[in-house]
């Protein structure tokens, strides 16, 4: 049972190691590209590879398990990496670094030191953009891409019964 | 024997999304995390004790016992941590998200930029943020004013994590 898990960090180590050796060498040629994270395929190919050469015939519990394992490695990761590419610095980050950077921050220069266009209108233009919402006659509406999005995010909420977002 | 590990997966996240189901609603908004954190704890803990219970009840080798322990508790994090930064947290928090209800509450009609200022503003994203960070003890309000709390937090480890992703992939 061991042996499978280890195979899985084994096998995510390594795709890890060439993910930050992809990502600096497209950086050198100012390239960003999401099917880079392809290359976590490879440590399926590897963890098959391996159970061959350990003659494992057939996948048993702790095999499957590994490689779940193996694969919420990679969700994480991919996580972090597109948080990392698209997000940037969260509102939550800002206000975190602002008071560290400074003591005794009262509301108003919290609020004075955050700009309504950075933490809503960008975010707005954003949608609009990437057609989830479309102003007409100076009213916001959702496209059939939005009213998706929004079904998803009603059925999440009914369930729970949690406001959602924030 | 084996099929231990899998059976174990499934029973944690069905209790951790039933005990979600019923008490989440019913959670201070700014505690649902550690809500969540503190009920996959005490879900592992629990099923931790079953285990070994089960393996001194059947006579079965605790050594074994301790492997499928960890490795069925290794998958259950990562599917709940996964859960929690894919999913639970941009419902919780994400200003897009918020948006997109918001614009899609107003239906047909649609929503004018006067009206969404009104309902989702800086002050409302500022100050809910703000709470959150008080009620988990990150911030501390003395006097009107507020300071970063000195103690590691959860949220400090999450920016750790980002840092050393910087770091590893630089832009």
């Amino acid at each position: 049972m061991v042996i499978e898990f280890v195979i899985s960090t084994v096998s995510f180590a390594v795709c890890f190691v060439f993910h930050m050796l992809f990502h600096r060498i497209l950086l050198l040629w100012r390239k960003k590209s999401m099917s880079i994270l392809l290359i976590y395929i490879v440590g399926i190919v590897i963890q098959i590879v391996s159970y061959r050469v350990l003659n494992a015939s057939e996948v048993t519990s702790s095999s499957l398990s590994a490689f779940v394992f193996y694969l919420g490695l990679v969700c994480i990761t991919s996580i972090f990496y597109f948080g990392r590419i698209l997000e940037g610095l969260t509102p939550s980050d800002k206000i975190l670094q602002l008071l560290v950077s400074k003591d005794n921050f009262t509301k108003a220069t919290l609020l004075k030191a955050m700009s309504e266009h950075e933490l809503v209108n960008l975010r707005l233009f954003s949608l609009i953009h990437k057609r989830y919402v479309y102003e007409e006659n100076c009213f916001y509406r959702l496209t059939n891409k939005g009213k998706g999005i929004f079904k998803i995010l009603e059925i999440y909420s009914k369930i729970f019964r949690i406001e959602v977002g924030g | 024997m084996d099929a231990l590990i899998l059976i174990i997966n499934v029973i944690q996240c069905s209790i951790f999304f039933v005990v979600l189901y019923f008490f989440l609603r019913k959670t201070f908004v700014y505690r649902r995390t550690s809500f969540l954190l503190k009920t996959c704890l005490s879900i592992s803990v629990l099923s931790i004790s079953a285990l070994l219970l089960i393996a001194s009840w059947l006579n079965i080798a605790l050594s074994q016992m301790v492997q499928i322990a960890i490795a069925s508790q290794l998958v259950y994090f990562l599917l709940i941590i996964i859960y929690i930064l894919s999913i639970f947290s941009y419902i919780e928090s994400s200003i897009t998200l918020k948006l997109i209800h918001i614009i899609g509450l107003a239906g047909a009609k649609g929503l004018s930029r006067n009206e969404l200022a009104n309902i989702y503003n800086k002050e409302y994203i500022v100050m809910r943020r703000i709470n959150r960070f008080i009620e988990n003890k990150i911030v501390i309000k003395q006097s009107n004013c507020y300071q970063r709390n000195k103690n590691l937090s959860l949220f400090d480890l999450r920016s750790l994590v980002i840092k050393a992703f910087i770091f590893m992939f630089p832009s």
